[in-house]
């Protein structure tokens, strides 16, 4: 939940309330629809912008070389580090680690860590002695309500944009190649695992999908549920005590295994998109060169 | 007495933080009569010279007044600004109030017009209140009232029902600007009512819900929008909404 | 110029009004009105008079320059963030229309001012002027040494600078 700096008058709150009650929404969508999702990439690999409706959210994924601990030797680290910049909202402050922050990040290690959506053992280059560690940064830049989505959304992306410097191994020496002697290698993502949050009123008899700064702020509750395009669920969390009916449940998992798929397919075109543009530049150079 | 005036460059262009805006001239010629600079928001003098202190774009008035037309979020206070704020507490002679500064301000309970000790508005937590700043200050906890100089509410004072949004400081004065279109055109579609506190509040109010989610939707977009693009979009949405 | 201050103290006595008309409400607010200004001005003064004042160039230079903290000033806003359209709340309607007016009114005043003479411009007028009739009565002698010209601006006394204590900016 939020911090309790954020203000809300009574009369925003009735306001959403009774347009929650009657299916109406401030930004005109109705309850199921998602946000407009823009997905961009920065030069370098691995960098990765997200923006849902008002919410904006950069990941950049980097990589360096480490030795393993001794109880998983040939398996390679990942990290997550998510950060509320004080340029998302007045709400947040720096260097105080909340209790927001906290859930944030592990939401996005639970996903990520333990479906196993990344190959970890691909990154291991000398077991016990040498692997690669994969690391995340997610910087929020705007707070526009939804966080974990647009967040879970550049993470993954970012991943799957990331190319890793190639090693090669012969006997003792271990070389790292620079992106000019070979071709860096793209992590192996297996699947796309995503969060769709829902926000619930009236205790969880009205839901809404990827509700705003503003719906979050006066919801009784909400649940994320992480799912890939295979419709299996990676992860669920739900906040603010609520009983739900179970049909209640089953819907949302469904809503949320079509809203993957659209999200999901957005995701390739946006690489393939980037790839293209990467491809032709490279042409271009190559020739003018 | 030697005489200077101050030679400014970039005027209606984009200025940065540190940007040198104006240089101090000397000028042979006797100035009859000594005009006063005014140096508004984001300028400043350092040393001889008038420095910018903020980004957007630099801007003058009768050539001797000139500001910085900055865009942000983050509300500043000012004294004299009439600011829409929500009550997030009371105290023993006051009522505290929320107006998206770095620090709330206090609203003191006989801070509007006509009130006593035994008749005054009884305001609840969450409440809305159009006021003024009274004491604006870097140092000091800002204070607000609901009258203006002269002991008068001018519409200022609690607000009742209605939808609050936030938005930039830009179109707060885009809105309060006298050319302003977004309202005018509104105003000739709907019935409502509106508050425009100068902290990037707004607070709207109409016959139905339906209205107002459309006002708001309207205002927001118009930020970035020319009069014909206002225009056409208002209507655009005036139809959508009989269909 | 004794002549003209009892002329004034003259016509204040008859302008007078009887205590009736005075303890009346809207009476007194004008009253304490200028009760409250009066008292303004003799706080300010004697903060003035309190205060050791170092008239150095610093102050000067700062002369030229005032700051002015509200885009309302800058920008020319309108006096009022409440507005109402097609009838919605006349009442605030009616006011905004009120302050805007009063915003004009506030501003063609100010433009005046600065065109036409001010009551001091003239006092001061007048004050040499009266100098000047009499010394015509004077004798003949002492008048070249007076001579005083009717251009407006040198009959003005030169005005020096006083130091004065200014207040800590409040922000």
């Amino acid at each position: 939940m939020k911090n309790s700096k954020v203000v809300i008058s009574s009369c925003e709150k009735d306001f959403i309330l009774s347009c929650v009650r009657s299916g109406k929404r401030m930004d005109r969508r109705h309850t199921y629809d998602y946000r407009k999702l823009q997905i961009s990439f920065g030069v370098d690999r691995g960098h990765c912008e997200v923006q849902l409706g008002k919410t904006r959210v950069l990941a950049q994924v980097s990589s360096e070389v480490v030795c393993p601990p001794p109880n998983r030797p040939s398996e390679g680290q990942l990290f997550f580090n998510l950060e509320l910049s004080p340029m998302a909202s007045p709400a947040y402050e720096t260097g105080r680690l909340s209790e927001h922050t906290v859930e944030l990040n592990r939401l996005l290690e639970r996903v990520y860590k333990q479906s196993q959506c990344i190959d970890v053992e691909s990154l291991c280059i000398v077991t016990g002695e040498k692997v690669w560690s994969i690391r995340v940064d997610v910087t929020v830049l705007d707070d526009g309500g939804n966080i974990i989505d647009c967040a879970s959304i550049a993470t993954i992306t970012a991943l799957s944009h990331f190319r890793r410097p190639d090693v090669s191994v012969s006997g003792e020496d271990v070389t790292i190649y620079s992106i000019e002697e070979r071709d860096p290698v793209p992590l192996s993502v297996h699947h796309i695992p995503i969060y769709v949050t829902f926000a619930f009123y009236d205790n969880g008899a009205l839901l809404l999908v990827d509700p705003t700064d503003r719906e979050e702020s006066v919801m009784d509750g909400q649940m994320m549920i992480a799912m890939n395009v295979d419709r299996e669920i990676c992860a669920v969390q739900m906040n603010g005590g609520l009983s739900l009916e179970a049909d209640q449940v089953l819907r949302c998992s469904q809503i949320s295994a079509v809203k993957v798929a659209d999200i999901t397919e957005l995701i390739h075109k946006a690489l393939r998109v980037d790839a293209e543009a990467r491809w032709e530049h490279e042409i271009k150079t190559y020739c003018g060169g | 007495m030697a005489d200077h005036s101050y030679d400014f460059h970039f005027v209606n262009e984009v200025v940065l933080p540190g940007d040198i805006v104006a240089e101090k001239v000397k000028t042979k010629q006797i100035v009859v009569k000594k005009i006063k600079l005014k140096l508004g928001p984001g300028l400043r003098m350092d040393k001889d010279n008038i420095i910018a202190y903020k980004c957007g774009v630099l801007r003058e008035k009768d050539s001797t007044m000139f500001w910085i037309d900055n865009d942000q979020k983050r509300y500043i206070p000012v004294k004299n600004d009439k600011v829409v704020g929500i009550v997030t507490n009371r105290g023993g002679e006051s009522y505290q109030v929320d107006i998206g500064s770095s620090m709330a301000s206090a609203l003191p309970f006989l801070a509007f017009e006509g009130a006593t000790k035994k008749n005054k508005p009884q305001l609840k937590i969450g409440d809305l209140v159009y006021g003024r700043l009274s004491v604006a200050n870097k140092d000091m906890e800002a204070e607000l009232v609901c009258t203006d100089t002269n002991g008068k509410a001018n519409g200022m004072g609690p607000l009742k029902d209605g939808f609050l949004f936030t938005h930039s400081l830009g179109l707060t004065r885009k809105l309060l600007n006298p050319d302003g279109a977004v309202l005018k055109v509104l105003g000739k579609v709907f019935s409502f009512e509106s508050t425009v506190g100068l902290n990037g509040r707004t607070w709207v109010n109409s016959n139905s819900s339906d209205h107002t989610i459309l006002i708001v939707n309207a205002i927001e977009q118009s930020e970035y929008m020319t009069l014909s693009q206002i225009k056409q979009n208002v209507h655009r949405l005036a139809e959508g909404m009989r269909e | 110029m004794v002549k003209i201050y009892k002329m004034a103290a003259e016509s204040k006595e008859r302008k007078s009004l009887s205590k009736n008309l005075l303890k009346m409400k809207f009476m007194q607010r004008t009253e304490e009105a200028k009760l409250r200004q009066q008292l303004e001005d003799e706080e300010k003064r004697e903060i003035d008079e309190a205060h050791w004042v170092l008239d150095n160039v610093e102050g000067a230079r700062e002369d030229m320059i005032e700051y002015e903290t509200s885009y309302v000033v800058c920008e020319d806003l309108v006096p009022t963030g409440r507005m109402s359209f097609k009838k919605f709340n006349p009442a605030v309607e009616k006011l905004f229309k009120e302050l805007t007016a009063q915003k004009e009114l506030a501003e063609c005043e100010v433009r005046e001012m600065e065109d036409t003479v001010s009551d001091e411009q003239m006092a001061e007028r007048y004050d040499s002027l009266i100098d000047t009739v009499d010394k015509k009565f004077g004798g003949k002698r002492k008048r070249h040494n007076n001579e005083v010209t009717l251009d407006f601006d040198r009959a003005r006394p030169f005005k020096k600078h006083k130091a004065q204590f200014k207040k800590p900016k409040e922000d």
